[in-house]
């Protein structure tokens, strides 16, 4: 009995490993439950992803697009989808996601649109949002989300589309960098938030607790 | 220890007693069997109703009426005999006391809270292994002390592990697959007899025991699959009777202790999916006895030890996934008892030793991954016994050996992504046995083996090769499951290559020279969820049976010479999310049933002949990313249902159509669209203002279309146009770059207010000078004009009269112009541009001539002082928006830079005029380009005056026409100011 375990465990063969990418996705659909069965072709024993459906690669076979809108999917977010360093376009919004975002998601270098709107994710927008430099649609609206609106997200220059509105984020309304151009749209139906940042007049690290 | 055993036993002999009786007596050896029988009854009560079924035969036989009265050994004796007798438990040879519970794989399910372990005070063996228990191992097992194999694995036993200390006579403890969790107790160590340790698939975390290497009689220790971290101690070389260790898949780190190679004894030692760092140390090859090495999936570094050539028992070898560099040791056949050697995955450079020939039982090889070059040793295919060989991403060089062709019990074949060459050996993959065939992306040429399939064949994947000749007869080939074949030079006919393939769950064949139809039989294909035949000569129709495919998933047949319809039965391709039909001769019209394709995320019909209106029930297709119709024929408007696709975000191309009507203000729903080109149909009305809600929009194309009124002069629409975004179309304006102005009420309003009057004194010194150049310029292009309509006309020529102009006051001029124009009235305005407004004039002289009268200038604004230089500057702005036909907008922003200087002049000129079809028309055109180039300089100082403008005019520099076609606006930007 313990030798046969042993067995089974030890000649988990080796075939079809070093496909970061493609570990990383199959990470992902671990952790979402499927009902559509969206996940299925999903793959882990072929050598990349892109042949998965709702996966787009580059001509160098690296993920440049996860297309999962719309999908039923439940479950959380894993932090290994960080390591999808050509992905532009990250599209998992009207799902039944929750969680938090993960911060590893700093290491989507090459992203372009980050499209998690109306899930039921938590906690707070992580600042290391800020890394992505090629960031220009970044909409997390009608989520749970809390905490303040990351100042370092005004470093993102490309930023074309932000929309953080339907959350419960508190705090003011970062009014620097590229964050000059976003309507009070993009942040409404935020209960706890206080409205744009007076540059020198108010501080900024005020006004996020909720007795205040 | 003897001590209690004793006491039972005299108790058993002197005082039979009944149950009634064990009150009253301290310790009797009646007493033991009872209590025992008692905690066993308890725990059963305590154990879920249905699970207890197998413990039927536990109950006390009840006591008859004369028990009571007559209480002797007979009755107490029967009832113990019983209970020694029940299901799974076990007495001592006297029958007074139970030594072992044994109760594997019964479904018993509660948890052990309610089983008082210090009842069983001579238990030795407890085993309860594979069973449904949960809840904690309660401390009291410590009570156990005489237990020599606890066996609860295969539990769902949680929490921590409480101490097991006392159980100092325990040789086997089994508590592997269960959910225990906190650390193993560091005081274990004390347990001295232990023989078998498996603690495995446990969630333990924190370091392993450094106490466990005090266990010198340990034999077997498996820890693997927690969480545990730390380092390994070194001192683990104690366990001198260690035979099998597995510390597999937890978080240990730092180096591979090397007094393991103390342990003579160990057959087993597997590390893998670790942490640990380091070298392997060369002493490894002294661990004589070994069988197996598993050091997968760690960061070993350096070398691969050459020692490890001396362990002349191992069977497995498997260092992959570390970051193992240099050679492969070349006398590696010196294992000659190999059986799987894994290596793939490292930084292992060099040649593929020959001396592998020698491993005749290897039945695994797997190289891949690594930095390997050289040619494959054709010995390779000496070694019979081999099922696997992978070789995949390595830097493999020449032909693959004919040798391969031996290898009879090959199943699996991997030389993906090397730089193999030539041909491949004829028969290589005939092999009965092959299930996997896999040669993507190297150079091999050739034809490609017919008999690949000979039954087994599941992949077949040779992508990106260069393989001529036929492609494969896969006709009878039931097995496969992946073919890709694509990027290649096969030929042939497809209905001859293949057939009916129940399992086929995926398919590309693009990019080869393959004809034929396509045949109903794909329709068979029930389990095709990827079908590509892109870029080939595939002619005829789609057969309607593909709406048979019902788990297709994607369907790409662009390019290709397709006709016919689209199968209205596509509709039932339901979960179809990706259809490309582009580039085909496909007719008809999109059947109104593709609403039904509601997992539809992209529709690419382009480059087609479709004709009709677009559905409107396209707009069901709610998860559409991507909508590509342009190229078609289509007529009608428009669908505003289109404005439902919520999620599009690729792409909305309807272009070079004959889609009339208005743009549908419904678009404007489409904020996550990035593409947007309506351009070449004839789409009328103005743009919908609301389509400013298309936030995402970052390119835009309405150009030759039959739009008019202006154009929304917001973020989305400075964003995503380009100058030509709205060009060629009936009369667009507003305050766009490439657009003008839309004027008359708002332009002219602001000029009364203003004050034209200001605005005249300031220019009317110089107003003569533009009014020159522009009729200058005016000629040049009505000469170009009527030269292409055939009318010759006379006056154009007339350059004397013009010029006479030149010597008139200024003043008078200016007073001809008022007088030709009713003091600009509006009447006379034919056109309104950034920086003023142009009024036709007909001169005393007879001439008619456009004329531009200016809004102040920027420069003006700045300084307030007016100079001639700023005059050259309006003058620069009005030459190249007559040569442009439009106001030079932003062009005037980069000319000096970098993308301006290479801009073509073809590109820029008038797209409604010809180009000049002869020399001399063509040298005016560039003479007036320089001079408007030089006009608009950056420094006042360095644009020429008037004077020399006139004087470039006169020149007409020599051309070569067909030059005319390739200079840039760099080029032109030449005159030196004098």
């Amino acid at each position: 009995m313990l030798l046969l375990l042993l067995t089974l465990t030890s000649f988990t063969s080796t075939l079809t490993n070093a496909n970061l990418e493609g570990d990383a996705l199959y990470a992902l659909r671990r952790e979402l439950k499927d009902p559509m069965n969206v996940l299925r072709s999903w793959d882990p024993t072929l050598v990349d992803p892109c042949t998965w459906f709702h996966v787009t690669c580059d001509s160098h076979n690296r993920v440049t697009r996860l297309d999962l809108g719309n999908a039923n999917l439940s479950g959380k977010l894993v932090p290994e989808l960080g390591r999808l360093e050509r992905l532009q376009y990250l599209e998992l919004y009207r799902n039944n996601l929750v969680g938090a975002i993960p911060e590893e998601l700093k290491g989507l270098k090459s992203l372009v649109s980050l499209d998690l709107y109306h899930n039921n994710l938590t906690g707070p927008i992580p600042s290391s949002l800020s890394f992505l430099s090629n960031l220009k649609f970044l909409r997390l609206n009608g989520n749970r989300l809390t905490g303040r609106i990351p100042r370092q997200l005004t470093r993102l220059r490309n930023l074309k589309i932000l929309d953080v509105s339907n959350n419960d984020l508190c705090g003011t309304i970062p009014t620097s960098g590229s964050f000059y151009k976003f309507s009070e749209k993009s942040f409404e139906n935020n209960p706890r938030l206080k409205g744009p940042e007076l540059m020198g007049s108010v501080s900024y690290e005020i006004g996020c607790d909720v007795r205040t | 220890m003897l001590f209690p055993t004793l006491v039972l036993l005299l108790c058993f002999i002197f005082f039979p007693s009944s149950a009634y009786a064990i009150k009253s007596v301290r310790v009797i050896p009646d007493d033991q069997l009872l209590m025992e029988a008692k905690a066993l009854l308890t725990w059963k009560a305590s154990l879920q109703n249905y699970s207890a079924t197998a413990l039927h035969s536990w109950k006390l036989t009840s006591p008859t009426p004369s028990d009571y009265h007559n209480i002797n050994t007979t009755t107490w004796a029967s009832s113990s005999t019983t209970s020694c007798k029940w299901f799974g438990i076990t007495c001592n040879k006297a029958g007074n006391t139970v030594v072992e519970i044994s109760l594997p794989e019964l479904e018993l399910q509660g948890t052990l809270d309610n089983l008082s372990f210090s009842s069983f005070p001579n238990l030795l063996y407890l085993n309860l292994t594979s069973n449904g228990l949960t809840g904690s191992i309660p401390v009291h097992i410590g009570s156990l002390s005489k237990l020599t194999h606890l066996d609860l694995s295969n539990n769902y036993l949680s929490n921590v592990l409480p101490p097991l200390s006392n159980l100092t006579n325990l040789c086997i403890l089994y508590l592997y697959t269960n959910e225990l969790n906190g650390s193993i107790p560091s005081n274990m160590g004390d347990m001295e007899n232990l023989i078998q340790l498996a603690v495995y698939q446990n969630k333990f975390s924190g370091p392993i025991p450094h106490s466990l290497v005090n266990l010198s009689k340990l034999e077997v220790v498996y820890l693997y699959d927690n969480q545990l971290s730390g380092l390994i101690s070194p001192e683990i070389g104690h366990m001198k009777n260690l035979i099998d260790l597995d510390l597999c898949q937890n978080e240990l780190s730092g180096p591979i202790p090397h007094s393991l190679v103390n342990l003579s004894k160990l057959e087993l030692l597997n590390l893998f999916d670790n942490q640990l760092s380091g070298l392997i140390f060369p002493e490894i090859g002294h661990m004589e006895n070994l069988f197996e090495l598993y050091l997968h999936q760690n960061e070993l570094s350096g070398q691969i030890p050459h020692s490890l050539v001396n362990l002349s028992k191992l069977e497995v070898l498997n260092l992959s996934m570390n970051q193992l560099s240099g050679p492969m040791p070349s006398e590696i056949g010196d294992i000659e008892s190999l059986i799987i050697l894994e290596l793939l995955a490292n930084k292992l450079s060099g040649q593929i030793p020959h001396s592998l020939v020698n491993l005749s039982k290897l039945e695994i090889l797997f190289l891949s991954m690594n930095q390997l070059s050289g040619p494959v040793p054709s010995e390779i295919g000496y070694i019979k016994s081999l099922h696997k060989l992978g070789l995949s991403e390595n830097k493999l060089s020449g032909p693959i050996p004919d040798s391969l062709v031996n290898l009879s019990k090959l199943e699996w074949l991997s030389m993906r992504t090397n730089q193999l060459s030539g041909p491949i050996p004829k028969d290589l993959g005939s092999q009965a046995s092959i299930e996997s065939f896999q040669l993507s992306n190297n150079l091999l040429s050739g034809s490609f083996p017919q008999k690949i399939c000979q039954g087994s064949l599941q992949y077949l994947i040779a992508e990106n090769n260069s393989f001529t000749g036929l492609i494969p007869d896969l006709r009878n080939c039931t097995s496969l499951l992946r073919v890709r074949l694509e990027g290649n030079l096969f030929v042939g006919n497809i209905t001859e290559s293949f057939g009916i393939h129940p399992h086929l769950y995926y398919i590309d064949i693009s990019h080869n020279e393959l004809y034929g139809e396509l045949s109903p039989n794909w329709g068979e294909c029930k389990n095709l969820s990827v079908l590509k035949i892109v870029g080939n000569h595939i002619s005829g129709m789609i057969p309607p049976e593909f709406s048979q495919l019902i788990r297709l998933g994607r369907l790409d047949l662009s390019s290709n010479n397709l006709v016919g319809e689209i199968p209205k039965e596509f509709s039932r391709l339901s979960t179809l999310f990706n259809l490309n039909l582009s580039g085909n001769q496909i007719s008809g019209h999109i059947p109104v049933e593709i609403g039904q394709l509601v997992n539809l995320e992209s529709l690419d019909l382009s480059t087609n002949k479709l004709t009709g209106s677009i559905p409107p029930q396209l707009g069901q297709c709610s998860k559409l990313l991507l909508l590509n119709l342009g190229k078609n024929s289509f007529n009608g408007n428009i669908p505003s249902q289109i404005g439902d696709l919520l999620g599009l975000q690729e792409q909305l191309d309807l272009s070079h159509n004959s889609i009339t009507g208005l743009i549908p203000p419904h678009l404007g729903n489409l904020k996550m669209l990035e593409i947007l080109n309506l351009s070449h149909n004839m789409i009328t009305g103005s743009i919908p203002l609301s389509l400013e809600g298309m936030v995402s929009l970052v390119s835009l194309d309405l150009s030759y279309n039959e739009l008019e009124g202006v154009v929304p002069y917001n973020s989305v629409f400075k964003n995503a146009s380009s100058p030509q975004a709205f060009r060629n179309n009936k009369g667009l304006c507003g305050e766009l770059q490439g657009l003008s102005p839309c004027n008359q009420s708002s332009t002219s309003k602001g000029t009364k207010k203003n004050g034209h009057k200001v605005i005249i004194t300031i220019i009317a010194s110089l107003i003569g000078i533009v009014f020159l150049a522009l009729a200058i310029i005016g000629i040049f292009f009505l000469l170009q004009k009527k030269t292409k309509n055939g009318n010759i006309e006379a006056t154009g020529r007339n350059h004397g009269n013009i010029f006479s102009i030149w010597n008139f006051d200024g003043k008078i001029a200016y007073e001809d112009i008022i007088r030709a124009t009713e003091d600009f009235d509006a009447k006379y305005c034919i056109g309104t541009g950034t920086f003023g407004s142009v009024y036709k004039a007909v001169l005393p002289t007879g001439h008619v001539v456009a004329l531009k009268k200016f809004h102040p200038l920027e420069e003006l604004a700045y300084t307030m002082t007016l100079t001639e230089k700023c005059d050259v500057y309006s003058f620069g702005i009005v030459t190249l928006e007559t040569i442009m036909g439009k106001h030079p907008g932003e062009l005037i922003t980069y000319l000096t830079s970098q993308v301006g200087q290479n801009m073509l002049l073809r590109d820029v000129l008038d797209p409604c005029l010809t180009f000049p079809s002869d020399q001399k028309v063509a040298k005016e055109v560039v003479s007036v380009a320089r001079i408007a180039l030089a006009c608009l300089r950056n420094h006042p100082q360095s644009r020429p005056t008037m004077q020399q403008v006139l004087k470039e005019l006169l020149v007409l520099r020599p051309l070569i026409l067909e030059h005319f076609y390739s200079i840039t606006l760099g080029n032109l930007d030449d005159i030196e100011v004098e």
